[in-house]
């Protein structure tokens, strides 16, 4: 009875928080009344029919231009992310960082529902200098949340922009792609002489394209309509010979979170066929946990096959019988109900933490939670009581007392069928453990080409007075014999590629192949790349004699391959052709992996440069650097007194590219180990009726011969088989899905015989384990006990 | 002499009293003998079987049993012994339902590892004896009880027993199918196996040379 229960409850719980997991990730945007008339505008890049780069950021004349060409189009916001990661701001002489800020549109207010706090929305952000907070942000900065008429200040190179504080929102809701901190005017952007000296943005710039766009589709349109007309506006876009390249695609705003994977996304998006798949798993849980309680009811039921004898004896009718046995499955399932409460109570922070979910999650808080409770319970009565109320109640009495049984083989065959498919799936998801354990293991471990090991990353301070200063930042912190190297760049392995910049169509010169590939451009000095260890396959590296203005690039291997250059010292001394200039090609570099290796080699063009504009990179001999952290912003505070310190370690930035594959597959692994318990709790359920059905004829054999070995082997060849059977059902699938799985990523494992073997072992094991406990007990027991009942 | 019981007792003990079972139990019984246990129920006749069949074990006493003596012999030795040289019938066949008849019949020659050949010529041999050839493939649910009572002897004998145990074996069949299975015994104990029934039966009694009545677990008296 106590299996039973756990066995159940564990079911409920387990595919309960699936569900509202699922639930969360499926209520991306629902916060917005307008979701399903939002659609952003993403832009491939094309070569031909191919698609060459994606990317989530458009131009920013292209939402005015929508909304004034496309009849289906009723409003636009640009939404430009600033200073990605973050940025300064400053508050009296207090110095911040504010990560999430945007600049968007009057209209974006009308289109996403984030209403005011304080404020208010008529002709809100038509000016320039205009911000909006959350009330987070404002407790931060101001310790209340009413703080209209403040004023924020963030410091850029050219200047500090101010920005006036006219409403105050609520933060952002944990299911939107779009999560802000601080929200500022466009009109900012091109205006402010601070902004426009650090972005140079202008209203009909189809250059640079770095901000996000948003349309509002008018109330009665279908998004076909949409989708068609998008087509034309593409094909008017080309007439003008504004875009010759590159097509814009929408995106409804609701299926960003879960089927958008581009670069420059917002945040990193979940994944739906991750999601189906967890769902698809959580539905196998319960229903195997249904299976297994009625196998263990049914074979219990057969214990009481006595009882229910003599009740017929004395005069209880079927009906009534029926009724004490639904009345007794219904009591088992809710009190399972009621544990699996316990159970969820139990594990749900640490659930949430796993999962990823928002920490504030409530799960009791919802009214669908509790109907998938009831629709369990009932569903449990109706499996599990039902089947044992009608077998049970239609035994005839005096064939009950004498202790024979009727048992249909189909029902057995059925028991054994769904222990089969349980096992199948059990096999295939602990397979897949491996598989992805194996896989993300691999690309951890993998040769970056980068050595990021003993490096802090500081960020540059914002004011050009104070970079000039560098290189007494570099000389005090080269003086320290724990510090190996001091290096500049704009950005740094590990980040996200969406923190660099892109060009599309560099070519060379002398044109070989003329394509429209997406270059990734990054800034370097001359020691970043011996910091780094990257290495030179020809050429050489930026030196003493390197300056911005001599136009030189060192390119990496993917590089030179997209411009079909097949080896690397025919490169050296080639002239590439972009932003009007022409750029001499000093070195090759061996490929490295920029964000980690889930994603291919991209191909990167390093510039020179000598300024602190973004990052210095601090590499240390042998000492730890989480324990010189304090050195380091002391020498920075000295050399840079009015700069926020603001550092990260450069191997983390690599750890944090794995974040959801680690939640995913947390997540699967609590999953498997669920779905594992229940079948083998089902398992034994069916030993359990396996012995107490064969008990006459494991009491003949031994009578004319057999020993303990014999019996136990009699008794577990049948488990054997069944888990032979779901290993032939459940290796050639899993085999299909890991395969699929592992096309996900650039560089992948091979497929191990032992990945296959391994789990298929350790499920015997655990069968043996469990059949074990009852069949040894069957074994030994003296025949004459169960050939008494004559 | 096939064996010898002497001074023996088995009891259980309920609520501080000592119930016997068996009570000096003094019993000798030689190869080819034809032994009937009478009394009525409860009165240890079906524990005096499993003792000798070494199903059971008993408190106090010693049985010989050919040169061996089973009350100092391991569980191990005791179990081989009685594989070796009793078969046992039971009143309700006890044959195993998913197996064929052939099958059944073979079962004990799987555990005693004989080789499949040699079992196929036992079990053909078997078969031919008691003219159930034509039922080889039958399931026990598709035959009389009087034909499953055949293959439970047929089962018994195929290792070639010294001793065959017979728990009422007529106790479930008409007294036609009786009459056939006791001229059966007859018939085994002519040959030369020593058979002890139990039974209600006084008819069956009689087959038998020897009649011991049991009462309260006590033999009374031997006829």
């Amino acid at each position: 009875m106590f299996i039973n229960l756990l066995g159940l409850a564990t079911g409920f719980a387990i595919t309960l928080l699936i569900i509202q997991y699922v639930r969360f990730e499926f209520s991306y945007e629902n916060t917005h009344e307008k979701a399903d008339r939002i659609v952003r505008l993403t832009m491939d890049y094309m070569d031909g029919d191919t698609v060459t780069a994606q990317d989530c950021e458009t131009n920013p004349p292209t939402g005015a231009m929508a909304l004034a060409e496309m009849p289906e189009v009723e409003n636009f916001t640009r939404a430009y992310p600033i200073g990605e990661p973050n940025v300064n701001i400053d508050v009296g002489n207090e110095h911040f960082i504010l990560e999430k800020v945007f600049a968007v549109d009057n209209a974006f207010f009308d289109m996403f529902f984030y209403p005011l706090l304080y404020g208010t929305k008529k002709d809100i952000f038509k000016q320039p200098n205009q911000a909006v907070i959350t009330e987070t942000t404002a407790l931060k900065y101001f310790n209340k949340k009413n703080v209209i008429g403040e004023v924020l200040e963030m410091p850029l190179s050219k200047g500090v922009v101010l920005l006036n504080i006219v409403g105050v929102v609520a933060d952002s809701p944990p299911n939107t792609h779009l999560k802000f901190n601080m929200l500022f005017s466009y009109p900012t952007m091109l205006s402010d002489k601070a902004m426009l000296g650090e972005y140079g943005e202008t209203e009909d710039n189809w250059n640079g394209n770095n901000t996000l766009t948003y349309l509002l589709l008018t109330p009665n349109t279908n998004y076909e309509r949409f989708t068609t007309s998008l087509i034309g506006f593409n094909e008017h876009l080309e007439r003008l010979e504004i875009k010759k390249k590159e097509r814009l695609i929408g995106q409804k705003i609701a299926d960003i979170h879960l089927y958008s994977n581009k670069p420059f996304e917002t945040e990193p998006n979940g994944k739906a066929s991750s999601v189906f798949f967890l769902l698809g798993v959580a539905f196998l849980v319960i229903i195997s946990a249904f299976v297994n309680y009625t196998n263990l009811a049914t074979s219990k039921a057969l214990d009481r096959a006595k009882e229910v004898g003599i009740r017929k004896v004395v005069g209880s009718t079927k009906s009534q019988l029926r009724v004490q046995f639904l009345i007794e499955s219904l009591l088992i399932n809710f009190c399972a109900g009621i544990c699996a409460i316990i159970l969820i109570l139990i594990s749900k922070s640490k659930f949430i933490e796993v999962s990823g979910l928002p920490s504030d999650f409530s799960i009791f808080g919802d009214l669908f939670f509790w109907i998938i409770l009831g629709a369990f319970i009932l569903l449990g009565v109706l499996f599990s009581g039902v089947y044992p109320a009608l077998v049970l109640s239609s035994f005839k009495p005096s064939s009950v007392l004498k202790g024979a049984f009727t048992h249909s083989t189909q029902g057995v065959f059925l028991r054994k069928s769904l222990v089969v498919f349980q096992f199948a799936i059990t096999i295939i998801l602990l397979i897949q453990i491996f598989t992805i354990n194996k896989q993300l293991e691999y690309l951890q471990n993998i040769d970056l080409g980068v050595n990021t090991d003993k490096t802090i990353v500081v960020s540059s301070p914002t004011q050009n007075t104070e970079r000039e200063n560098y290189s007494v930042f570099k000389q005090k912190l080269l003086a320290n014999a724990s510090i190996n190297s001091v290096a500049l760049s704009d950005s740094v392995p590990g980040q996200m590629v969406s923190q660099m910049s892109t060009t599309t169509g560099i070519n060379l010169v002398e044109i070989i192949e003329d394509h429209n590939y997406n270059f990734y451009l990054t800034l370097i000095d001359a020691d970043f790349i011996p910091q780094m260890d990257m290495k030179l396959v020809a050429g050489n590296n930026f030196d003493e004699t390197s300056h911005p203005e001599k136009n030189e690039v060192i390119v990496n291997q993917k590089a030179i391959r997209l411009w079909g250059i097949p080896e690397a010292e025919n490169a050296i001394g080639k002239k590439l052709k972009f932003w009007g200039n022409e750029w001499t090609i000093k070195g090759v570099l061996k490929n490295y992996h920029q964000e980690s290796a889930k994603s291919p080699h991209i191909p990167v063009i390093h510039r020179y440069y000598d300024k602190f504009q973004s990052f210095a990179s601090i590499k240390f001999h042998n000492a730890n650097p989480k324990e010189q952290v304090s050195l380091i912003e002391e020498t920075y505070k000295s050399v840079f007194p009015n700069a926020p310190f603001s550092y990260f370690f450069m191997d983390s930035e690599y750890d944090k590219q794995f974040k959801a594959d680690k939640q995913f597959k947390d997540v699967f692994s609590v999953l498997t180990g669920f779905a594992i318990l229940i079948a083998c709790l089902g398992l034994f359920g069916l030993a359990s009726f396996t012995v107490l059905k064969r008990k006459k004829e494991i009491g003949i054999r031994k009578v004319i011969g057999a020993n303990v070995l014999n019996i136990l082997v009699l008794l577990s060849k049948n488990f054997i088989q069944t888990v032979v059977m779901a290993m032939l059902i459940g290796v050639p699938i899993t085999y299909l899905i890991a395969t699929k799985w592992l096309e996900n990523f650039a560089f992948r494992i091979e497929l191990n015989w032992w990945l296959f073997v391994l789990p298929v072992v350790l499920i015997m094991g655990l069968v043996m384990f469990s059949i074990s406990i009852k069949t040894i007990n069957a074994a030994i027991i003296n025949p004459v006990k169960s050939l008494k009942d004559e | 002499m096939l064996l010898e019981i002497k001074d023996l007792f088995k009891w259980v003990n309920s609520g501080g009293n000592r119930i016997f079972l068996l009570n000096d139990i003094e019993l000798t019984i030689n190869e080819g003998d034809f032994i009937s246990i009478m009394g009525p129920s409860g009165s240890g006749k079906t524990t005096l079987l499993n003792v000798i069949g070494m199903l059971d074990d008993f408190n106090e006493g010693e049985y010989h049993f050919l040169d061996q003596e089973v009350h100092t012999l391991k569980e191990k030795y005791r179990a081989k012994l009685y594989k070796d040289y009793i078969g046992f019938v039971f009143q309700s066949y006890h044959l195993i339902d998913e197996l064929t008849v052939y099958e059944n019949i073979e079962t004990p020659l799987l555990y005693k590892n004989y080789k499949s050949a040699e079992r196929k010529s036992l079990v053909a041999d078997m078969l031919d004896r008691f003219n159930i050839v034509g039922k080889k493939d039958l399931f026990p649910s598709q035959l009389s009880g009087g034909q499953q009572q055949i293959v439970g002897i047929a089962r018994a004998l195929i290792s070639s027993p010294k001793l065959i145990l017979a728990d009422e074996p007529t106790g479930n069949l008409n007294s036609k199918q009786g009459e056939e299975i006791m001229n059966l015994f007859k018939q085994l104990n002519d040959e030369g196996v020593t058979i002890i029934q139990v039974t209600h039966s006084e008819k069956n009694a009689t087959y038998g040379s020897r009649i011991i009545n049991l009462l309260d677990g006590r033999i009374i008296n031997t006829v």
